[in-house]
């Protein structure tokens, strides 16, 4: 399972071995740790081991990729990750918050202050406007947006004109740059996108993952992104490898080729024809 | 939050509509009842004010309400004339007379009956004469306007005048009104007005006025001195029934107020019945209309499961979302509760409109809305909009916020809870109804009977989804394939089904509960009427109304009869021993008679130990031997001992006392039926024949029946009672009909996608439509069904309890409770018809692409 790869600048891991998660450059601080992650839906014959003892840093202030086969766990992490999931075993933290053993009312908190989202179906509300979509998770909070900061974020999803539309006028593409300009407008620690383009078609698809990229670069946005597709994730600064609730591999600074050939490798061990 | 929450409802108008039908009905219901009971009164209240206007005492032979009058005689009026500080005084009576249509010979069904002896003096006079001229002489009487013109009478035409006395023939000769007017009245000449109702030319009441100046009670206080000093002058006047002069009538003294306020509080008390027992049912269409907002609501928000996940997600509290769902029924309830305000008020208008047409007595008046209604109803709506809301906010909340990104796992059932209550509340229906029924305790039966109701709504999400399967097998051949999907849908959502269904189930039990207890209670009459009378004629005036003592005599005197037992009712107040007074319906006879024609379930002695001094009674009431002290307002005590107990029967009142023993302290007061029994070698057909032909002339109030004809409209007043109770039900049903409607509806645009699937896979309209149909109709059965046999069983204790101790098998009208049945499930096809349509019209590709 572990056999080297042949796409240069990927290692291979198990992730038994705890300190080898870091995916990024040394000198990046972890925006989300997380240490022997283990979920098992089920149990006996029926058991399906969506984590198995998965320990990751996320690196703060970059973008990161999840890929893997379909099944594989990576929206299973990225939900516990996000503290919408808990996990059997094992630690969260993002910032500075244990998400471990918390209640519902601090996890109200902490997907307040500290977490974002962006959804594959952009769950915009549909009866209100892309403004009041936009402010909406700051409304729920009780808090006022920062002018200033909203105006950053509408200039770079690149929305102003369309502001007083509702979802149903816009286009894909516009409606998750909305739901990215919503994600980015409380400045949470960390925006978790789960496959952000699977709706979208190629053009669009790229340019949703450029602002993402933008977010990273300009407002120095940590981004975390389950995608299946390699283009995407060569958009990021590093690729995390989930093959059957483990990680497998990690590639820093990813090429679509790259990603590739080790999706294929993954896809290999499972005696799936080449290139499927 | 609360943007997002009212943003969400503006934008689903079409289901903010639906959900609101439900509030709208139930608080219409309430307003309704509440301003149509208000107009009522509020006319008769004005119209006897002003009817009482101007004058300042009033002298009773009885209580001030007029019930159990004796006479005053004429010579009381001449002393209390002379008294300091008076200045007029007028003798009058007052009783039931009618005027017959000359044209058709009947009595119009709108004739109030109420009518004066006319007093000459302008004051003093209730009524006000506004043309022709008035009653002076012998035989001429005024009637208001719109009852001459429904009767179609002319001055100067003539007429017959019905009272419980022979009728006789008078003439109109003018039109006067009461109050205001437009309250069906008659005014009588004096002297007939003391003939017909048998105060001879002593009266009922005497109406004084006090000098300028005097307050009311001064007046009163004079009347009372005057009084206290005068003895003797009450009695009977000359030509008074020999009953009358034997009383010892005490005349009481009452302000024109009193006596107003007095009138006023018995028509409230009539007034009061009719809109509590309205009041009941809307409490119950709320009830109902409960339901259906939870189920409604529970709907809406599961539709929007994902989007409140996504709010979840994007920060939302709990309690924001718990806010949120609240909010939204609060503002569902408002805008309910107005439209239902509004509704309300115009039925109410209409109700009195027609009440005022089909002349039930009642003035023309306008409708009043009070700010107790509008409070009321503003109240109640929003209130139990949000409770029914509770639920399903509690569970919109529990939403997960990963929901927002996976499709929603299916929602868990705590099926052990609900079985464990359900299993509890069983048990303790099945035990509050058996000892209850065991016990005869109405507390006990009630408490049954709301358990048992809460039972089957618990128990309802287990039951549906077992008992749609098994209905859904006979349709399988008629539908093919759209069964199974219909059978599915109800299925797979069985807290939802469930809850259209227990709307039904509560309208349904409730009406086959009132068809069983009617149908018992009409066969106890039977038996009862039968197995304690024992006569060939019954002579009575339908409806029950007491009648003067004329007609036993003039009944005895007909061909064919043997015997006529006259048997009387007063209400009274009755005291056992030393415990307090307890007012009591009191039957009287003439001892030999009642001892031939009684036959009652003797528990302790026999009819032959009725005798002068001594009382029956009915069993529990009192002892054997014991003293029982029976009053009537403005008479002495009558001292009695009892010397038999009897099984209750709806023949008598609570004790039976000889005639003379009543006419000692109530000589007016009057027979409710004549037995009369027939000669050898005359059938019972015969002598009914004989009797009504002289009856229809000379007491064209009273009817003469068989025995079987006496039962059979004794019947049909209890199934009036049915028939009424059942079309005010039925309003329930109606309601809990919208809310199949409703469920439908929604839950069809909750499916837009999949209809559009099952389309875009080859189902046509018609299999869509008779897909939507067959959900109704399964609903409908399962809630029918389950109704009926609640019904059936709370029929049957409710009836036991009423029927207390009399050994008479529960009759259960199966053919009534099979129709209700069919016709809530043919109700739920039709109710079916709009959904069904919308969902055979969605168009395949949009229906697909909808969110
Ligand atoms: N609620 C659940 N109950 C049971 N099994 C589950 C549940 N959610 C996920 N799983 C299983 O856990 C495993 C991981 O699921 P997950 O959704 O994380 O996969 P994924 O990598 O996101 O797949 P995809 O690329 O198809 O979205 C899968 O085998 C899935 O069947
Ligand atoms: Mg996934």
């Amino acid at each position: 399972m572990n056999a080297p790869l042949a796409a240069s600048g990927t290692t291979t891991l198990s992730s038994a071995e705890p300190d080898l998660t870091t995916a990024s450059a040394p000198a990046a601080r972890a925006a989300v740790v997380a240490r022997g992650l283990t979920k098992t839906y089920g149990s006996g014959d029926a058991a399906v081991h969506a984590l198995r003892d998965v320990s990751v840093d996320i690196a703060e202030a970059r973008f990161t990729a999840v890929m893997g086969p379909s099944g594989s766990g990576k929206s299973t992490l990225m939900h516990v990750l996000a503290g919408l999931d808990t996990a059997d075993s094992g630690e969260v933290t993002v910032g500075p918050a244990r998400l471990t053993g918390m209640k519902d009312k601090e996890l109200t908190r902490l997907r307040r202050d500290y977490v974002g989202f962006i959804f594959q179906q952009f769950n915009l509300v549909p009866t209100l406007t892309a403004r009041e979509n936009l402010l909406l998770p700051l409304q729920l909070a009780g808090r006022k947006a920062d002018p200033a900061w909203f105006d950053v974020v509408v200039d770079a999803v690149g929305l102003g004109h369309r502001l007083s539309h509702r979802p149903s006028e816009l286009s894909g593409g516009q409606q998750q740059r909305v739901a990215v300009a919503r994600a980015l407008v409380s400045r949470p620690q960390v925006i978790f996108a789960d496959e952000p383009t699977g709706n979208l078609d190629s053009r669009t698809g790229a340019e949703v993952l450029g602002l993402l990229r933008a977010c990273v670069d300009d407002f120095g946005q940590t981004i975390v992104m389950v995608t299946h597709d390699p283009m995407s994730a060569a958009h990021a600064d590093s690729v995390i490898f989930l093959d059957d609730g483990q990680i497998v591999s990690t590639m820093a600074r990813p090429t679509a080729d790259g990603v590739l050939a080790v999706m294929r490798s993954i896809s290999t061990t499972h005696d799936l024809p080449a290139g499927a | 939050m609360l943007t997002v929450t009212l943003k969400g409802m503006l934008a689903r108008k079409l289901r903010l509509l639906l959900s609101a039908v439900s509030v709208v009905l139930g608080v219409a219901f309430v307003t309704a009842s509440f301003s149509l009971g208000d107009s009522i009164s509020g006319a008769f209240d004005d119209h006897i004010a002003n009817a009482n206007a101007g004058v300042d005492a009033v002298v009773m032979a009885g209580a001030a309400d007029g019930s159990s009058p004796g006479a005053l005689t004429p010579s009381l009026v001449g002393a209390l004339a002379e008294v300091d500080g008076v200045t007029a005084v007028a003798g009058t009576t007052t009783g039931f007379a009618q005027l017959r249509d000359p044209g058709t010979g009947a009595s119009p069904a709108d004739a109030s009956g109420a009518a004066i002896g006319w007093i000459e003096d302008d004051v003093l006079n209730p009524l006000t004469l506004v043309e022709g001229s008035a009653p002076l002489h012998r035989d001429e009487v005024v009637i208001d306007r719109a009852s001459a013109e429904s009767l179609g009478l002319q001055i100067g035409d003539s007429t017959r005048l019905i009272t419980h006395a022979p009728a006789r023939d008078v003439t109109v000769v003018g039109l006067a009104e009461l109050g205001d007017g437009g309250i069906s009245v008659l005014g009588i000449e004096a002297a007939t007005a003391g003939e017909v109702w048998g105060y001879g030319d002593g009266f009922s009441e005497i109406r004084v006025r006090g000098e300028e100046g005097l307050t009311e009670a001064q007046v009163a206080d004079a009347v009372e001195a005057a009084l206290a000093a005068a003895p003797g002058t009450t009695g009977a006047g000359d030509g008074a029934t020999d009953a009358a002069a034997a009383a010892a009538v005490t005349p009481s003294v009452y302000t024109g107020t009193e006596v107003t306020e007095a009138n006023v509080a018995a028509l409230e008390e009539q007034t009061g019945v009719i809109t509590t027992f309205l009041l009941v049912f809307a409490g119950i269409t709320l009830f109902v209309a409960g339901f259906l907002i939870l189920n409604t609501i529970s709907m809406l928000t599961a539709q929007r499961s994902r989007e409140l996940a996504v709010l979840r997600a994007l920060g939302a509290s709990r309690g924001q979302l718990v806010r949120g769902v609240v909010a939204e029924a609060a503002t569902i309830g408002v805008v309910g509760s107005l439209v239902g305000l509004a509704a309300g008020t115009g039925v109410a208008t209409g109700l009195v409109a027609l009440l005022s047409r089909l002349g039930l007595g009642l003035p023309e008046t306008t409708v009043s809305l009070e700010l107790r209604t509008v409070l009321v109803a503003l109240v109640l709506g929003p209130v139990v909009t949000v409770i029914a809301s509770l639920l399903p906010a509690r569970r919109a909340s529990a939403v997960q916020p990963v929901q927002a990104m996976r499709e929603a796992a299916v929602p868990r059932t705590r099926r052990r809870v609900r079985a464990t209550v359900a299993t509890v509340l069983t048990l303790l229906a099945v035990t509050a109804s058996v000892l209850g029924v065991r016990e005869v305790s109405t507390p006990l039966v009630g408490a049954g009977a709301v358990s048992m109701v809460l039972a089957a709504v618990v128990w309802g999400p287990l039951l549906v989804g077992p008992a749609t399967r098994v209905l859904a097998r006979p349709f399988v051949r008629l539908a093919g394939r759209p069964t199974r999907l219909a059978e599915g849908n109800v299925i797979r959502t069985p807290h939802r089904s469930a809850a259209t269904s227990a709307a039904l189930v509560v309208g349904v039990a409730l009406v086959s509960a009132t068809a069983v207890i009617g149908s018992s209670m009409s066969g106890m009459a039977e038996s009862e009427i039968k197995g304690s009378l024992d006569a060939d004629v019954v002579v009575w005036s339908m409806g029950g109304m007491p009648f003067g003592g004329e007609a036993a005599g003039a009944v005895a005197g007909q061909d064919g009869v043997e015997e006529v037992g006259a048997v009387k009712i007063a209400e009274a107040d009755v005291a056992v021993g030393a415990s307090a007074p307890a007012t009591e319906m009191v039957s009287a006879m003439d001892p030999a008679l009642a001892h031939d024609m009684l036959h009652l379930r003797m528990v302790e002695g026999s009819t032959a130990d009725l005798a002068d001094g001594r009382v029956l009674a009915v069993e529990g009431e009192a002892g054997l031997g014991d003293s029982v002290s029976v009053t009537v307002p403005g008479a002495a005590p009558l001292e009695l001992t009892v010397s038999g107990l009897y099984e209750g029967t709806p023949a008598l009142g609570t004790y039976l006392v000889t005639a003379a023993d009543l006419a000692g302290i109530a000589p007016q007061a009057a027979d409710v039926y004549l037995l009369a029994t027939a000669e050898e070698g005359t059938t019972g057909e015969e002598l009914q024949a004989t009797l009504d032909a002289y009856l229809v002339d000379a007491f064209p109030l009273l009817q003469a029946m068989t025995m079987d004809g006496f039962v059979e409209a004794n019947r049909s007043v209890v199934d009036q009672a049915v028939t009424m109770i059942s079309a005010l039900l039925g309003l329930s049903l109606l309601v809990a009909l919208l809310g199949v409607a409703n469920t439908l509806g929604l839950s069809v645009i909750e499916r837009t996608r999949e209809i559009g699937m099952l389309r875009s896979i080859g189902m046509s309209r018609r299999q869509v439509r008779s897909m939507v149909r067959v959900e109704a109709v399964l609903m409908a059965t399962y809630g029918a069904l389950l109704g009926g046999a609640l019904g059936l069983v709370l029929g049957r204790t409710v009836s036991a309890v009423l029927m207390d101790g009399i050994d008479l098998p529960v009759s259960v009208p199966a053919g009534r409770l099979a129709l209700y049945v069919g016709v809530a499930v043919v109700a739920a096809v039709v109710a079916a018809t709009l959904p069904a349509r919308r969902a055979a019209r969605l168009d395949v590709l949009d229906a697909v692409s909808a969110t």
